[in-house]
């Protein structure tokens, strides 16, 4: 909300310059968004009177005017179109600064004497655009120091007022706060309400406890013309535009109460029966915006007869709309309930400067105020004729008549705050807020009702107040606490410490994914998805089942960047049906090691997705885990290649898969490259992570060493020689794997040459050749008998 | 015998100074100190000579031995040295061809900050926690003291499931679910990822929190303005000065935000980083704690905001669009 300081002094004093008041807010709770300082330099501006009018003897678009400001006359060039004789305006004599900091002097214009200039609103500062020279209104006295009648010059606060200060939304609240933050004192503004016997048929009842309080005050004889300058000027420099007299009265007491106001035309209220009440079914109303809305039951409305005519706290009915030529007023002022109004609000998606003071809540006692407030300036600025027959619909029983009250412990709140505060130095910023004390109960004020609650309450307006740096800081002195770390959270640290180690970039991703991403990918049925009711954006829509969705698009991003070779990761959330789970993504493509430039080294570079399941392994092992590893030809996921693909077992459950892209999805994300992704649920890794580790003794007997080289059909897979070695291999095995891989037209065609090695060691003695002879023999047997192949 | 002696040293001498080759100094030791050396049949035949002068040419002998030993295995290891010099200067490999080898990998910048946030807290024993990211609006918001048509709601622009969950709008949730399965006292950090739909130049419609609590009886405001300042002086350095801002939030009373000094391009500036309370007695009670038995406080940081202060990061964004260029200088 918007504070002019001119206004603001008012009803307190402030002797301090604007930052530092908008500091010591800011301190307070009240944060400052924005000084604006208006008409900094403006100076000197003056009102005249356009006596005569004459024609420029030599330019077509100038005139020559006599300006009268109360004791001298003026000669003035203007080519201004928009002024007549008698019209007061604006004038800025020689030595007059403007908003644009031009300084104005005498000069000729086409060669006549011109000594000053008339003023537009915007030369004035007060609008950014403007039509011709601003005609002042006819009472305006002339020779007056303009700059201060029309507040040309001032500075305006910008706040954001925090949920729980309602009463601050206001004028004079905020001045309350400055009085407790400073010491000055406040004042509020003196009403001299003068009430006729002037009759009238109107009548109220309210038929919800949501309305405890409904004045109406019936004003008569009203000329609804335009504000008086510095009304309209208060308006706008709080963001408001002036309408009429009437309507900017409400407006103004509202900005200066905080108490929202309607104003409906007596001519226009067919039937003079207003009832509160919620809302029926299917009542549709037309609103001052031109909007018609339709309002759901329990909405609170403004009857009369069976006509809405306003929806409470909101805004008011196009239908008694005060016009120009309203003479008669009904003006309501009353309690809405904040909840209803907010749900009211929120359910038609109209926040307006009414609403937003109800939601957070209105004093009860400032009803009545409100009113008399802007039946006087109505009587003052309109003409009014206020009716001493004030219509009230009242339920005294309500609770927001009564005081509220909590008990207080100065013990108690030093406890709690860590402070040594005394009950002088609480008194004095409570007092100026309204807090009463009676020994140990303190009255909390009307306006604070809707958020002191509790003692911590009093607690925080005390310490606000004097001070958080009054404060003194220490540090708990309680026995560190016995308890645990979530363990994945060690995993997620050992994932990422391990791929970073080995040369992966992590990425952090949005978990949001698109329709699209799923269905191309297939990744789960529609039942399972967890799709947002209010995306930002259809690629922003659904959570992830997987980290896929989030990871190609990155691969894709970088290859359209001439950035190719990625080694990308990303430890993150999954969504599933009903759970989530932590899991690691790598989507690989392209080399890993780009800088390898010698023949032998580049080929080791073409077999990224060995190297990557090798990662894997390592990985696994650096956990103290063994994986095992599955082809999936029969099933394989939809996004996976048909063949280069891995399931990953650990013991028996599947957690997670290791494969080349299918290319069907990588032109959905236009990726040219291969890409290879592994994924790892890391939940399920956990799970098996509880064993401790214990030492195995090992063999301190040398081993011997047996290789063999096998020809085989290339349709014959690695792991099917291997599941024959596991089978029959001897138990004095203790490693086998692959030294040679040979693949050539010299071989008989589709064969492949594999060099294999064993390594024989015994736990209790040293292995003799003729041993180990025999046992190795034995298994190139079985080899040769089970599988198609030949031992060369 | 003496004469015999020193015209074999001085013959012996000159041969192995003359030696360069280690084979033919193996074949030279043998021809000087073999059984058939002139050396040894000087020794044995020691006891032929008279006994008096046995002691000077046995010991002035065995001396010869030892000093041709001596000097063998000096002129060993020279040559030893000289023939290996001449196998190193003959290796010519260009060390000053470009290296070869896996590039460094990198870990997200947010990654390093809540480690680094999480580290420290850690070591003031709060326990890591960690809770789901799509919540109930009861974690949310409810046991936050934020009823459903609670002004406070306007603070949290949040992304509603089709199921009525929520994307959590904050990591305060984890607070709620770890007072609703242990009993105080209670010290636990929860770090993660929050949402909001309001994305803009300086939001992002998903972004990390570090939420903090601690549980006792008779804890202070006093000490929550402590654990923080040392806490923040620890993360920025002991040359900012900190301050404590009234503020609120629904779940917190008295609230504050924590602002930092920062001097950015000479100008001095106080930084929004932490909001912070004490916790709300109905925050105690929906979790079924007695508010007049336990005091605690809360606290939580944004972990993009302090990445952007730390390594000056002008863009929210950079952090979402993962470009290696960005990725690899942390």
């Amino acid at each position: 909300m918007k504070f002019p300081i001119s206004w603001l002094r008012d009803y307190i004093s402030i002797d301090c310059d604007v930052d530092e008041l908008a500091n010591k807010l800011t301190m307070a709770g009240l944060e400052v968004d924005d000084i604006s300082y208006l008409g900094k330099h403006i100076a000197g501006i003056t009102t005249g009177r356009i006596d005569s009018i004459t024609k420029h003897p030599d330019a077509d678009k100038l005139v020559i005017t006599s300006i009268f400001d109360g004791k001298n006359h003026h000669q003035i060039v203007t080519g201004a179109a928009n002024i007549s004789e008698g019209d007061i305006v604006p004038v800025s004599l020689p030595g007059a600064i403007l908003a644009n900091e031009m300084t104005i002097k005498s000069t000729k214009l086409r060669g006549v004497q011109s000594d000053g200039m008339l003023c537009s609103e915007t030369e004035c500062g007060v609008a950014d655009e403007s039509n011709g020279i601003w005609i002042l209104p006819t009472d305006t006295p002339l020779g007056i120091d303009f700059v201060n009648y029309a507040t040309l010059k001032d500075a305006v606060l910008d706040i954001s007022i925090l949920p729980n200060r309602g009463d601050c939304q206001s004028i004079l609240g905020l001045a309350r706060e400055i009085a407790a933050i400073t010491g000055q004192s406040f004042q509020l503004p003196a009403i001299e309400l003068i009430e006729m016997d002037i009759k009238h048929s109107y009548s109220v009842t309210s038929n919800t406890d949501l309305c405890p309080l409904y004045m109406g005050r019936y004003i008569s004889n009203l000329t609804n013309g335009k504000s008086p300058i510095w009304l309209e000027r208060r308006l706008q420099l709080c963001g408001i535009r002036p309408i009429s007299a009437i309507v900017d009265i409400t407006n103004y007491v509202l900005l200066e109460t905080g108490h929202p106001l309607h104003a409906f035309d007596d001519h226009l209220c067919a039937k003079k029966s207003f009832t509160i009440e919620e809302a029926s079914s299917e009542t549709t109303i037309t609103t001052l915006d031109e909007q018609t809305r339709t309002l759901d039951a329990k909405q609170l409305v403004i009857m009369q007869a069976n006509q809405p005519v306003a929806i409470a706290g909101i805004m008011g009915g196009k239908d008694t709309e005060v016009s120009d030529s309203t003479t008669c007023i009904f003006l309501e002022a009353a309690y809405f309930d904040s909840t209803s109004v907010r749900r009211s609000a929120t359910a038609l998606g109209l926040r307006t400067e009414s609403s937003i003071r109800f939601e957070k809540g209105v004093p009860i006692d400032t009803v009545d105020y409100a009113s008399r407030r802007a039946a006087s300036l109505l009587t003052e600025l309109a003409n009014g004729s206020v009716s001493k027959h004030v219509i009230t619909a009242k339920n005294d029983t309500h609770s927001c008549f009564k005081q509220q009250k909590i008990s207080f412990s100065l013990d108690q709140l030093n406890m709690f705050l860590g402070s040594h505060f005394t009950q002088k130095q609480v008194e004095t910023v409570l007092y100026p807020l309204g807090f009463t004390f009676q020994k140990d109960t303190l009255t909390i004020p009307s306006w604070r009702c809707h958020d002191i609650k509790e003692w911590p309450c009093i607690a925080e307006e005390v310490a606000r107040l004097l001070g958080f740096d009054a404060i003194q800081s220490s540090l708990p002195h309680s026995l560190p606490i016995q308890d645990y770390d979530d363990p994945i959270v060690d995993l997620i640290r050992n994932t990422q410490d391990f791929f970073v180690t080995n040369g992966f970039n992590e990425v952090t991703s949005y978990p949001m994914i698109s329709e699209d991403d799923l269905c191309v990918m297939d990744l789960g049925v529609k039942e399972s998805w967890n799709e947002l009711a209010n995306p930002i954006s259809p690629q922003l829509a659904i959570m992830r089942p997987s980290l896929l969705p989030s990871l190609l698009p990155l691969i894709a991003y970088h290859t359209t960047r001439q950035l190719p070779n990625q080694a990308l990761f990303e430890v993150g959330r999954t969504f599933h049906k009903d759970y989530e789970t932590t899991s690691l993504g790598i989507a690989l493509s392209g080399k890993r090691d780009l800088s390898a430039y010698q023949s032998s080294a580049r080929d080791l570079e073409t077999d990224t997705f060995h190297y990557l399941t090798h990662t894997c392994k390592r990985f696994f092992d650096s956990l103290g885990l063994s994986i095992s590893l599955k082809q999936e030809t029969e099933k394989p996921m939809q996004w996976q290649h048909p063949y280069l693909n891995y399931r990953i077992y650990l013991n028996k459950t599947v957690i997670g898969s290791l494969a080349h892209i299918h290319p069907n999805t990588l032109d959905h994300y236009s990726i040219k490259e291969p890409v290879i992704y592994l994924d790892i649920n890391l939940n399920h890794v956990l799970a098996n992570l509880n064993k401790p580790k214990t030492y195995h003794a090992f063999s301190r007997f040398p081993s011997i060493r047996r290789d063999i080289a096998v020809c085989v059909p290339d349709t014959l897979s690695f792991a099917d020689i291997m599941e024959v070695i596991t089978k029959y291999q001897h138990k004095s095995v203790i490693k086998t794997g692959v030294f040679d891989l040979f693949e050539s037209q010299t071989l008989a065609p589709y064969q492949r040459s594999i060099g294999i090695y064993f390594i024989y060691q015994s736990m209790t003695e040293t292995l003799s050749d003729d041993n180990v002879n025999a046992n190795h023999q034995r298994l190139c047997d079985r080899l040769t008998e089970s599988l198609p192949i030949q031992i060369r | 015998m003496i004469d015999i002696l020193n015209s074999i040293k001085t013959d012996s001498i000159s041969k192995i100074n003359g030696i360069d080759s280690l084979h033919e100094l193996d074949q030279l030791k043998s021809f000087l100190l073999g059984k058939k050396s002139p050396l040894m049949d000087v020794l044995k035949d020691i006891p032929n000579i008279p006994v008096d002068e046995r002691p000077v040419v046995g010991k002035q002998a065995n001396q010869l031995k030892q000093d041709l030993t001596n000097k063998i295995n000096e002129k060993r290891e020279e040559l030893i040295n000289k023939e290996r010099d001449i196998f190193l200067n003959q290796d010519t490999t260009d060390v000053t061809l470009p290296t070869t080898g896996l590039p460094n990998g990198s870990y997200h910048p947010i990654t390093i900050v809540t480690r680094r946030v999480c580290s420290i807290l850690n070591r003031y024993g709060y326990a890591i926690k960690q809770g789901p990211n799509i919540e109930t609006d009861f974690n949310n918001f409810e046991a936050l003291n934020i009823a459903e048509n609670h002004p406070a709601r306007d603070m949290h622009d949040t992304f509603y499931l089709k199921n009525k969950s929520v994307l959590r709008t904050h990591t305060s949730p984890v607070q709620i679910r770890t007072m609703l399965t242990q009993e105080p006292p209670i010290k636990m950090i929860a770090p993660g990822k929050v949402y909001r739909c309001d994305a803009d130049v300086s939001h992002s419609p998903v972004f990390h929190q570090v939420e903090g609590l601690y549980v006792d009886k008779h804890v202070s405001f006093a000490d929550l303005k402590g654990t923080l300042e040392s806490f923040l002086r620890e993360l920025f350095g002991n040359d900012h000065d900190i301050r404590f801002r009234s503020s609120y939030f629904p779940f917190t009373e008295p609230s504050v935000e924590v602002d930092v000094s920062y001097t950015i391009n000479g100008k001095t500036t106080w930084l929004e980083i932490m909001g912070a309370g004490m916790v709300q007695r109905n925050v105690f009670r929906q979790v079924s704690y007695n508010p007049d038995e336990y005091t605690g406080f809360a606290f939580g940081l944004g972990i993009e905001r302090i990445a952007m202060i730390l390594y000056e990061i002008d863009n929210i964004r950079l952090f979402y669009e993962n470009d290696k260029r960005f990725l690899t200088q942390f």
